[in-house]
Formats: C-alpha cells, structure tokens, sequence
C-alpha cells in the first residue's frame, strides 16, 4: 500500500503545481513550473528543523503526524471502497488538525489563522448536504455500492447535480488559493501554518497534496463512477484546472461572506433534497 | 534530543515495516484491514524521521528550541 500512497502524495503535489501554474497563466503571469510543489516539499525535508520556544511540543509535533495519517487513512478508505460517511469524517477531523497546526505554535500569526479557521467552520456545510442527496439516490454511503449503482445506472454527476456542486464547494475550500482559504491568507503571513517549517512543513506538504488527491480522486469515484485509472486521473486533473481557473478569478473571502455563501448553497441543496425526499 | 542514530534507526525500521505489512497484504499473507492500519500509524514515522535524517546534517539531529 505504501506504494500507493507515495505514487498519491507524489500526484497530488504536481497536481498543485498544475494549479498554481493555471492560476498564474490565467492572471498574465509565468507561473512557477508545475513540479514547483514537489521540490518545495523536498526543500523543507531538508532545511533546518526546530519548534518555537512558546509552542506546546507534542501538540505542535502531533499535528503533523496527525495529519499524514488521517489523509493516508483516507486514501485507504477510498481504495478500499468503504463508507462516505467515514471519509468525510476523516475530511471533519482535518480541520481540527488546522486548529491545532494554528493553535500550537503561540504566534499570534497562526493563532489568528486558527481563529479565522474555526469561524470558517461552515465550509462543512455544503458535505451534509451532499452526503444527504448521493443516499437519496442511491440508498448507499458504501463507495462500492455507489459505483456499482453507476454500473447500472449512469453517472450520478447529473441526477444529483447539486451534490457534485456541494462537493465541488467543499473542495474549493480546501484548495490553496481559493475564495474561501482567508484562513492562509498571506496578511498573516502562511496563515495557521506560518510557524511550521523545516521537517514539519515539508511533511505536511505532503500530507496536503495527498488530500487534495484523495479528494478529487472521491469526487471522480462518487460522480463519474468506475471508469479506470487513467480515465480517473485524466478527470482528477480536469478537475483541478476548472477549480484553479475559479481561483483565479475570485477574490478571497472574508470568513462572514464565506459562510454566508456556504449556508446559502446548502439551504438551496437542503430544500432541493426535501423536494426529491417528499414531493418526487 | 533525538540524535542521527536513532533518527536512522526509526527510518530504517518504519521502512522495513511499511514494505513488509505492504508485500505480505498483496501475496495474502496479511489481511488488507490490518496491512492498512498498520500503514496509517507507520507513515508518519517514516515521513517525519526521513525529514529529520535529509536535515540532520545541520544539527547532527537536534530539533533545537529557539524563541522569537
């Protein structure tokens, strides 16, 4: 399994240079060159390593592998083609990890980071509202049995549009960049993880770039179906362009308009679900 | 403090661990739920003393506490 996971981490890192690159273009600019993330990560294995005076050692320390873990656990969910509902559990308990990467170090930078995090707790809204509508539908939170409906039945993408809108907006708000990420807004510098360097940056960077795979590669799976790997991974990166070309065309929110925005779409979704649940 | 030795010493044995549980999930020697549980709490020890090892050079691997 190792072997995939590195293979992931390895994609979902070159997947934010795709990102970052798309983003440049589409502002006029060069870009950095799309394995940009990649050797960033390397860098910070390499650099220097120390935790700050004012930190909480095993909370600053434990985050990190924390992190790591939870995205490897659920790439292993997903592989495996077990529950929804376990993966976005997964996908909920990371932003505690974002708490506690903010919270640990005693900077004020990446306490307000934290803060900005926790206000930004709606984001999870919209997966609710998703989850609801792909059980609706097809009377299942197993991955397996998901595909195995769309073996039968086609494609949720369409059937349960405003589900792939709520997962796309959830995914929008834990891409780097995005109108909803003001919690690494570069006012306060990286945001919450502005006092994780060295070592701890670079594993964490691997640990964002294996979720940012695990969740287009989920949003693939649930949406699409079983289409094999290459047909996966080609939709994995279309995927990430059209997220990066919102990026690049949006101006980062403030926490209220976030979730101003988020509880929007979610009451739309809820009211579209009761219809379906009731009226349909 | 964490010294290069040890540091080694808890890459090289999470590595061997990881294609151990690995190699024994896919011949069907170990179950895939255990392989899995044991990649997921092993992973970070990899990555971490892997990280600590590229860097170790610098400080003969101290993780030095510095104020602001």
């Amino acid at each position: 399994m190792i072997e995939y996971i590195l293979a992931a981490i390895f994609a979902g890192l070159l997947l934010h240079g795709i990102h970052r690159k798309v983003i440049a273009r589409v502002q006029g600019r060069p870009g950095p060159p799309i394995w940009q993330e990649i050797l960033h990560t390397l860098k910070f294995l390499a650099k220097e390593t120390w935790i700050p005076k004012t930190a909480s050692q095993g909370v600053y320390v434990g985050v990190v592998a924390i992190s790591i873990g939870l995205w490897v656990a659920a790439f292993a969910l997903l592989m495996a083609g077990e529950s929804l509902l376990l993966l976005f559990a997964l996908y909920v308990l990371h932003k505690i990890v974002e708490h506690g990467i903010g919270l640990a170090s005693g900077s004020p930078y990446t306490k307000f980071g934290a803060i900005r995090s926790v206000v930004s707790a709606a984001s999870e809204l919209p997966l609710l509202s998703s989850v609801a509508l792909i059980y609706l539908i097809t009377g299942s939170l197993m991955i397996r049995d998901i595909e195995a409906y769309q073996v039968i039945n086609g494609p949720l993408l369409l059937p349960a549009l405003p589900a792939a809108i709520a997962l796309y907006m959830v995914i929008l708000s834990k891409i780097h960049y995005g109108p909803f990420s003001i919690v690494e807004a570069k006012e306060l510098v990286s945001g919450y993880w502005t006092e994780h360097f060295g070592v701890w940056r670079g594993v964490m960077n691997a640990a964002f770039g294996l979720k940012t795979f695990v969740l287009l590669y989920a949003f693939v799976m649930i949406f699409i179906g079983p289409v094999g790997v290459p047909v996966a991974l080609l939709l994995v990166l279309l995927l990430m362009v059209s997220l990066s070309f919102v990026c690049a065309a949006t101006p980062m929110l403030a926490p209220y308009d976030s979730v101003t925005v988020q509880t929007i779409t979610t009451a739309m979704i809820a009211g579209y679900i009761i219809y379906l649940g009731v009226f349909a | 403090m964490m010294k290069r030795l040890s540091i080694q010493l808890f890459a090289i044995i999470s590595g061997v661990i990881l294609v151990t549980t690995s190699a024994g999930a896919h011949l069907g020697i170990i179950a895939p739920s255990l392989s899995a549980v044991i990649t997921i709490l092993i992973v970070p020890v990899l990555l971490i003393s892997v990280g600590l090892l590229f860097a170790a050079r610098l400080t003969d691997g101290d993780i030095p506490f510095m104020g602001y």
